[in-house]
């Protein structure tokens, strides 16, 4: 299933330009381009450290460029922060905290507001919008040590929801769920893809491919294209290695 | 029924005594004053498992009591100031340079100590108990010191108050609330400075060496049974005051040091709870399994 807002439209969302990065002296991402205009769903593919959960700090404000720049809604990441939705791979979170899902979910709604005292009854409200639309409201009160991997991944994103955000970015949002989980997942964020635009990571790119509009292949170096451009030669350019093209459906 | 017999005449006599001696109404208060701080800041040391620096902070602070009564000034004031140094010095170690964090709060935990020693030891005319500082003595709290506690505890209780969203977002979940545009390191450091001022709270009561466990054990008590960070925060200064009025009671009648006591008897619950909770835990599986 594609997303209806898989056809680029307007000026770019996120805007990479000439981007370098290392970490000491390990080079992981090399004169990389990349521009996602406003409403797109775009895949993000690649092996194991090629880049792309730096590619994502990057873009998050969490790291800076060390040669060349990044944009986000036309502004430096840093300041473009409170517009993004972020679901990680790996919560920075232990599950033993004590904490439930609806006091999880509001922390979506810090940094606007009173700096001083409690949550009010709109980012309350938020919250309970939020876990509807992900189909998570009967787990309001559940604490989050009791969750399922699928539950977890949804409440992860109705946190990323509660403050309305312009971009979702989500890093591997299916790697601890089951392969029909996955796909409800994927469907709904077709569905949040009316009116957001959406960067996920994923190693799955044959899955992917069936529900973004562009996927971008990235291994240091950035390769750009639509789906209907994987091709085995692709993946094996990518992947560095032989590989064997499976055409599956879930 | 013996032992029965005799602990309830032992507590009589604590009562009776209470009633008669204001020093033992000071050390009272100064308990119950310092299970509010361990109460309200110890489940934020417990879930944020940041006990270790803790630990480095209270250790420190020996540094500046040891300054202060060189220079003939209030060791407690030496300490608050040697607290809230040694938190901002340990977060900005955490903060900076994360890889070597336990090596470098060791020297710091070390160092503290080392210049406390050298300064009570050239202290002229040095009266004060040395073993004071390290174990604490509840009963020769001053009264005058009991108004102070009460300050660091409407400070305590101000900012978590003023900033609990803040710092719960901090303790759960750093990178989530760098991303919401939260002052991290800002609110991280606030963080220690309230744990340094609890920690000036209990070394009152149980002296420098017993603070982590006054700090911890109530709060991982509550932690067991009570899954809010709020909830906790009642139930841990509930079980502090109980430790700390228990343990001044017992260890009156046949002379014993308070500060251990008090630290025996949370221990002793701690073992407990941790038992129950486990076989609770592993109740409910049973219970899941079955009815699946």
């Amino acid at each position: 299933m594609k997303s209806p807002a898989s056809e680029p439209q307007g000026g770019p969302a996120i805007l990479v330009e000439d981007l370098s990065f290392s970490y000491g002296e390990s080079l992981v991402l090399e004169h990389l381009d990349l521009q996602i205009a406003v409403g797109e769903f775009v895949g993000l593919v690649g092996p194991n450290a090629g880049g792309k959960s730096t590619l994502l700090r990057l873009i998050l404000g969490l790291l800076e460029p060390q040669a060349g720049r990044i944009q986000v809604l036309g502004r430096a990441p840093r300041l473009a922060r409170r517009q993004i939705g972020y679901v990680p791979q790996f919560p920075g979170f232990p599950r033993d905290f004590p904490i439930s899902v609806e006091q999880m979910v509001i922390m979506g709604r810090l940094g606007g507001g009173a700096l001083f005292g409690w949550y009010r009854a709109a980012d309350r409200a938020a919250v309970q919008v939020a876990l509807e639309e992900v189909e998570a409201a009967d787990l309001a009160k559940r604490r989050i040590g009791t969750l399922s991997g699928g539950q977890l991944q949804r409440v992860l994103l109705a946190r990323a929801l509660v403050a309305a955000p312009e971009i979702l970015v989500l890093d591997e949002p299916t790697a601890n769920i089951d392969q029909r989980t996955e796909g409800d997942v994927f469907e709904l964020l077709a569905a949040l893809n009316q009116r957001l635009t959406i960067l996920l990571v994923s190693h799955d790119i044959a899955f992917v491919s069936q529900y973004v509009g562009r996927v971008a292949c990235l291994n240091r170096t950035l390769v750009c294209h639509g789906t209907s451009a994987v091709t085995a030669e692709l993946i094996q350019q990518l992947y560095g290695g032989h590989v064997r093209m499976v055409a599956h459906q879930h | 029924m013996s032992g029965w017999w005799r602990t309830s005449i032992e507590m009589s006599e604590f009562l009776s005594a209470l009633h008669q001696h204001a020093f033992l109404q000071t050390a009272l208060l100064a308990g119950l004053l310092a299970s509010l701080g361990c109460g309200v800041m110890g489940p934020f040391v417990v879930v944020k498992r940041i006990a270790f620096m803790a630990g480095g902070i209270a250790h420190s602070v020996l540094g500046g009591m040891g300054v202060a009564l060189y220079y003939g000034a209030d060791p407690l004031l030496g300490a608050v100031l040697a607290a809230i140094f040694a938190a901002l010095l340990i977060g900005i170690i955490r903060l900076r340079w994360e890889a070597q964090e336990d090596t470098l709060i060791g020297a710091v935990w070390a160092i503290g100590m080392a210049v406390g020693i050298l300064f009570i030891a050239k202290t002229p005319g040095y009266a004060t108990d040395l073993m004071s500082f390290l174990f604490g003595n509840i009963l020769l709290v001053p009264s005058r010191e009991i108004w102070f506690m009460a300050g660091l505890d409407l400070i305590l209780v101000l900012a978590v108050t003023l900033f609990y969203r803040q710092l719960l977002a901090v303790t759960f979940d750093e990178e989530f609330a760098r991303l919401r545009g939260l002052p991290v390191d800002v609110v991280y450091l606030m963080l220690l400075c309230l744990v340094a001022v609890t920690v000036v709270l209990l070394i009152q009561v149980v002296g420098l060496i017993l603070v982590i466990a006054l700090l911890t054990l109530p709060a991982a008590i509550a932690g067991h049974f009570i899954h809010s960070l709020a909830g906790m925060m009642v139930v841990a200064t509930l079980l502090g005051s109980l430790f700390t009025s228990l343990g001044l009671a017992i260890s009156y009648g046949p002379d014993l040091p308070a500060g251990p006591t008090m630290i025996l008897l949370a221990g002793g619950l701690y073992v407990l709870s941790a038992l129950l909770s486990r076989h609770l835990v592993r109740r409910r599986a049973l219970r899941r399994a079955t009815a699946s």
